[in-house]
């Protein structure tokens, strides 16, 4: 008992756990310039994002910093924030969550996600003492926007909900030899890209004026011969093949360039050449390369109200039990923090994609990622039938935002289908709440994302257990606990060799001989075969722990240093006597 | 509406340009040395020399950089001719990006001395008319930071570029190396007596260590190991070498995502990057040989891994389409079933989608084995390079390695789109007999025929075409997919003919039963494996010196072992004089392919007057190559463009009715042909012109100047365009 009390009280002197300590100091954050204060009921342009960002790294330089990691399509920068208390760590010596957004240009709001988070994040530091202690402890890597050129071009040309998805990367879709020499046409001039209807005779149309609101049309029946056609989106035939917008700007669909378990254009659509081709994700990739302490990751997409993991395919082979349950238990957690999302799994309940970000960051960095899919348009199911139907999306419009939504049709002239009509939906619905809805789920998301975060991996010693042998030889038993979800190396890392060992060195003593003990009890421990200062180690598994053994020849104070490429660095001091 | 057009190099657009005779070579010949294989700044200085002396024929490219900042070069060898290099119908013949495959080099540049230097007064003349006509692309050594290996002290086969990988994940890269102990400047093996050793020296030749067969009545006694010590005393040896990714397991064809070696992605490597990027702007090049590790024409290409062709594949659903079917999402369909369900959707009819489209969609996956069609024509190759070998002396029985997952050659037919073949240059031929059982054991699975039989083929057979294969071959595609022995071959015969069974049906029975999938490559692989007895026996008759005696070493930590073997290249690369028939050879092999490559050109053009001005207007294509314009695997992976014949009805003419253009995605060896037919309204005189157009079987166009009041005029157009 005696030697116990005498170990707690060394443990009190020496034994304080580095990443706890600056929690009693931590206070709000002082900005030393003045805050940019973002309002998250509308869309941001990138420029208005990457602003806001400098403001912030100005602000807090010694937490937050912005930095180009490389160039678009088009020559622009690939914004990466960070934001790491300087206290606590270098950002590599601890674990991170990375998290991106507009992967698809269009999908515009994954940025606004981002971005809020970073805001609530360095706002409310000191503040909230579940979100502080997380910010000492975990290092958070941010890619707002994944895809800048196309997300301007969404914003400054053209556009329509759907599109631009691609990069600016140019692609013969048709394979007649000119690339992007086919797409959409503003045909009214109103800087929109909506529908074209066309009147035909009566029996020539699939679809015919609703006669209760002659602005949507309704599928022709027997009773009634249709007399409108759909068009689809605004344009003509530019290069004269009889096709319409069958080659626009951009193919290459970001989300199927990723370096795992890729594959090429005839096995899935919008894939480039090889893998990483495209300087956006490669870009990304290189980074993420050299920062294998990411251990979680999360990707903003709309939309559906979707929690997604991986596999992408079903030919990958299937996750590691391990795994699987850290999935599980966030994804769950998310389902109820994101009303109506669904955790799913992409090949078996969305669409089977090859190369994803979910799938490269869990196959190549080891880190648990998600996608989610913003927005439902479910809110707009006014008769609560579990469908959103055209009558009910109008009367949304027009009762909650005052006609904002739909642009009414208006007679141009089509050089090949005469006169035609114009207009339809703007982008910025279907896909994209309304300002006043986007708030809420900016928040509620990035929320989930703290959440994800949580469970980054959290290694603690415990109480060394110390018998000396006699001959100045003792015997060392440490436990080291990992008090989250996520394993110090999780077992994809494990499978794929993508990720180092855990390493643990012992200073200030000759080791003799290292290894884990298996059951302290029983006396059994696995020896490391050879090189004992250096000793190896698989995982501390998530919510678990193991037990470290020693064999030391000399006394005094030791230090005990454990170095996990996921699960930080952590060292204590330890008195051998 | 912005102007439709491929750039084209009219038919008409330039004078025939003849042979320009070569300028004046430039600076002094090096002196006559020794045949020698190439270090890496030999072959640089050896393409300068030529672009200096070629200035009209050879243009040298930098691609990019090696991992170490090496230029990996690309010499464009062509004449002047109607069409621009890059766009002619085109070889690739790249070398030695497996790094310690020497040979390929020699040969990559045999072939460009050969097409530089010409015969002279031999077929020198047909060379040059090849060379107006064709493009090569030679790249000799695509891994530079490796290939300086065989030069280096010690020397020692290396793969990986510069640069460092942490294999044993202990977070120290490139710590434990091989080491040369006993410093003859090789690293060979090392033998140490050990409790847990398994090997023993064989008793036919004690040079030779093999496995203790402990049913023999054997011990095993020592430990054999690559030539080194435990650098970082972990208890492993040279279990983390210099060298960083290699570039030829960096391709996305079957990629090996748990190999530290193959890199974290497919084209991280900035070789496997350069080259893509280059070749992915050269759509011009139908056929690409690479000179590697693998001989695709002493043994056809298999493809990788179990994995299932489309039409063995079962899909489930995704729910949400699920619900649309009305089906059971957790239920598996087939292909049929899928698109039986699928093929009367509107959604599916008014976006076109195919069956293959929609599988895909559903999962179906990437091909992982050769198409049948592909395989004719490397069959076709090989007899006519076989034949090659044969004359000159050299073995084609000897065992060849197949394509490895991750290579350069497997992403340029599978990915690219290029009918590609890898082939070794050259191997250790097979002992002479000594006990003709022996041999027939390891003799590979031919009948004196020459012809394989292959679950793939025996899918595609008629029943005539299986009876006829003889007994001899059906018995040994038998044993191999390990048919019951009750099965004899006389009987399967007579269950074909009698119409009880046929291939197909077979070939399912096999499948079904797990047959006929990894038996043939662990074959193969044990082939390769002890094959030290060819080797010494070809040591002892050639190179002596290339077997290193077993002499004793002392390890530091006191454990005594020896140190020999054999030379780590003499398989590979043996003394430079020995290739210098096998790189004639294989320089005529390439040379064989490139006059066979797909070419289009434009026959029978024809105006006829319907009265009005409206005229119907006829004109074919046709490949007069003999290799198809597409390989299969090119129209699945649709990487091609299609073949496109287009009419430009000039001046105040105009089409009356659809489109300008028709197209086909395949022109079959030997005169497929694509026919447009347009109906236009021409003035009294008229000048139109058709134009044919490909990426890789050129491109060519034909002007037809008319009078209407001539009548129907009809132009059987010549070689050269009109
Ligand atoms: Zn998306």
């Amino acid at each position: 008992m005696k030697r116990r009390s005498l170990l707690n009280s060394a443990v009190m002197l020496f034994g304080i756990v580095l990443t706890l300590a600056p929690l009693a100091l931590a206070g709000p954050l002082q900005p030393k310039r003045p805050l940019p204060e973002p309002r998250f009921n509308r869309l941001h342009h990138n420029d208005e994002i990457f602003d806001a960002l400098r403001g912030y790294a100005a602000a807090y330089p010694a937490w937050a910093t912005l930095e180009s990691i490389g160039k678009s399509s088009q020559g622009n920068d690939m914004w990466l924030f960070t934001i790491n208390n300087p206290v606590t760590g270098r950002a590599l010596d601890k674990p991170a969550m990375y998290v991106d957004g507009s992967t698809h240009a269009n999908e515009v709001q994954g940025a606004e996600t981002v971005f809020y988070l970073i805001d609530y994040m360095l706002k409310n530091y000191g503040k909230l003492p579940r979100l502080t202690t997380l910010m000492d402890r975990a290092a958070f890597y941010f890619v707002p926007v994944v895809s800048p050129d196309s997300r301007a071009q969404w914003f400054d040309a053209p556009s329509t909900r759907d599109w631009p998805r691609s990069v600016q990367v140019a692609i013969d879709d048709d394979r007649d030899g000119l690339a992007d020499e086919d797409g959409y046409d503003d045909l009214n001039g109103d800087g929109l890209i909506t529908q074209m209807r066309l009147k035909v005779p009566p029996g020539q149309g699939r679809f015919r004026l609703d006669p209760d609101d002659p602005r949507i049309l309704i599928p022709a029946d027997e009773n009634h011969p249709g007399d409108y056609n759909l068009l689809g989106l605004e344009g003509i035939d530019n290069d004269g093949d009889g096709r319409i917008n069958e080659d626009g700007i951009g193919y290459v669909d970001p989300n199927r360039t990723w370096g795992y378990e890729w594959q090429p254009r005839y096995v899935q659509m919008g894939a480039p050449d090889y893998p990483l081709q495209i300087p956006e994700t490669r870009a990304i990739a290189l980074w993420a390369e050299a920062h294998k302490n990411i251990a979680a990751a999360q990707s903003f997409h709309n939309s559906g109200g979707m929690i997604l993991r991986g596999p992408g395919s079903k030919t990958q082979p299937r996750y590691p039990m391990s795994d699987l349950r850290v999935y599980d238990k966030i994804g769950e957690m998310g389902e109820t923090m994101l009303p109506g999302y669904g955790y799913m799994i992409t090949w078996k309940d969305l669409y089977t994609a090859y190369g994803t970000t979910d799938d490269h960051f869990f196959g190549r960095i080891g880190a648990f990622a998600i996608t989610n899919e913003l927005y439902r348009e479910e809110h707009k199911d006014a008769d609560g039938d579990g469908k959103v139907t055209d009558e009910e999306r109008m009367s949304f419009n027009d009762l909650m935002t005052l006609g904002r939504m739909f642009v009414d049709w208006q007679e141009v002239e089509h050089p090949q289908y005469g006169a035609v009509e114009v207009g339809g939906w703007r982008r910025d619905t279907g896909r994209i709440p309304e300002g006043w809805m986007l708030e809420e789920e900016c928040h509620r998301n990035a929320a989930f994302v703290l959440y994800h975060a949580r469970q980054l991996p959290f290694l603690e010693f415990g109480e060394p257990k110390i018998r000396n042998l006699g001959n100045g030889i003792r015997r060392l038993e440490v436990p080291l606990y990992n008090r989250r979800t996520i394993a110090s190396r999780p077992a994809v890392a494990q499978r794929l060799k993508i990720v180092r060992k855990d390493v643990v060195t012992l200073q200030g003593a000759v080791v003799l001989a290292s290894g884990m003990v298996e059951n302290s009890w029983l006396n059994l421990v696995e020896l490391q075969k050879k090189r004992p200062e250096r000793l190896l180690v698989d995982a501390v598994p998530g919510e678990g722990f193991v037990t470290l053994f020693f064999l030391v020849e000399g006394g005094g104070q030791v230090r005990l240093q454990y170095d996990s490429v996921k699960g930080g660095r952590i060292s204590r001091e330890i008195d051998l006597e | 509406m912005k102007k439709l057009g491929f750039m084209v190099m009219l038919a008409l657009a330039g004078p025939l340009v003849a042979g320009a005779a070569d300028a004046e070579p430039v600076g002094p010949e090096p002196p006559a040395t020794p045949v020698a294989y190439h270090t890496f700044q030999a072959v640089e200085s050896q393409l300068a020399r030529w672009v200096r002396k070629y200035p009209d024929t050879a243009h040298l490219e930098t691609i990019g950089k090696s991992s170490g900042g090496r230029s990996l070069y690309v010499l464009r060898i062509a004449r002047k001719g109607l069409t621009e290099p890059d766009r002619r119908p085109a070889v690739f013949v790249g070398a030695n990006i497996a790094g310690a495959r020497n040979a390929g080099t020699e040969a990559a540049l045999d072939l460009a001395k050969r097409l530089l230097e010409g015969d002279k007064g031999g077929d020198g003349e047909s060379l040059d008319l090849l060379l107006e006509r064709r493009t090569f692309y030679v790249a000799p050594a695509l891994n530079p930071d490796a290939h300086d290996g065989m030069f280096q002290v010690p020397k020692q086969r290396l793969s990986g570029a510069a640069g460092s990988l942490d294999r044993d994940l202990d977070g120290l890269v490139a710590e434990d190396g091989p080491n040369d102990l006993n410093g003859d400047g090789r690293i060979t093996l090392m033998r140490v007596i050990d409790p847990h050793g398994t090997m023993i020296p064989d008793s036919d030749d004690p040079r030779i260590m093999v496995e203790a067969e402990a049913l023999e009545g054997q011990k095993g006694k020592y430990i054999v190991r690559m030539e080194g010590v435990d650098d970082d005393g972990d208890g492993e040896f040279n279990e983390d070498g210099p060298g960083g990714v290699w570039p030829d397991k960096n391709f996305a064809q079957a990629f090996r995502y748990d190999d530290p070696e193959a890199g974290p992605w497919p084209s991280y490597s900035p070789e496997a990057k350069a080259i893509m990027d280059f070749l992915l702007r050269r759509r011009n090049i139908a056929v690409a040989v690479v000179y590697g590790a693998a001989n695709n024409l002493l043994g056809l290409p298999e493809g990788f891994g179990q994995a299932k062709e489309l039409g063995t594949l079962k899909f489930k659903i995704p729910r949400w389409i699920a619900r649309r079917f009305g089906v059971d999402p957790e239920e598996e369909f087939t292909g049929d079933e899928v698109w039986d369900m699928a093929k009367d959707m509107p959604f599916v009819r008014r976006m076109g989608i195919t069956k293959e489209r929609l599988l895909q969609f559903v999962g179906a996956g990437p091909a992982m084995k050769p198409q049948q069609q592909d395989l004719k024509i490397l069959e076709n190759l090989a007899k006519s390079h076989k034949k090659r070998l044969e004359d000159a002396g050299l073995d084609t029985k000897r065992p060849v390695r197949d394509l490895a997952p991750g290579s350069l050659t497997a992403w340029l037919y599978y990915h690219y789109g290029a009918l590609a073949l890898e082939l070794d240059v050259w191997g250790i031929p097979k002992a002479k007999k000594n006990s003709g059982k022996e041999d027939g054991q390891v003799d590979d699975s031919r009948s004196p025929k020459g012809e394989t039989l292959t679950l793939e083929r025996l899918e595609e057979m008629t029943p005539e075409e299986f009876v006829a294969l003889g007994e001899e071959t059906i018995g040994e595609f038998m044993k191999e997919v390990g048919a019951p022995p009750q099965l004899t071959p006389a009987r399967v015969i007579q269950a074909v003919e009698s119409g009880k069974m046929t291939p197909q049906r077979m070939a399912n029975m096999i499948k079904s039963m797990g047959g006929g999938k990894n038996g043939k490559k662990e074959e193969k692989e044990k082939k390769l494996q002890g094959r030290e007895k060819d080797l010494m026996a070809w040591i002892d008759a050639h190179a002596p010196e290339a077997f290193v005696p077993w002499t004793s070493v002392e390890l530091p930590d006191g454990t005594k072992g020896e140190v020999g073997g054999i030379d780590p290249f003499i398989e590979v690369a043996p003394p430079r004089e020995f290739l210098a028939k096998a790189l004639e050879l294989h320089t005529e092999t390439i040379l064989e392919i490139s006059r066979r490559l797909a070419e289009i050109q434009i026959q029978d053009l024809s105006v006829e007057p319907l009265g009005g001005g409206i005229c119907r207007v006829q004109a074919v294509v046709r490949n007069i190559g003999q290799f198809p314009t597409h390989t299969k695997m090119a129209q699945r992976a649709r990487v091609h463009l299609p073949i496109r014949l287009e009419l430009d009805p000039g001046k105040d003419g105009d089409i009356v009715t659809g489109r300008s253009f028709v197209i086909s995605e395949s022109l079959a060896g030997g005169g497929g042909a694509l026919k447009g037919e347009w109906l236009v309204k021409l003035p009294h005189r008229y000048q139109i012109t058709v134009r044919a157009l490909s990426d890789n079987a050129g491109t060519t166009s034909t002007s037809l100047l008319g009078d209407l009041a001539a009548g129907k005029i009809s132009l059987p157009v010549g070689k050269e365009g009109s």
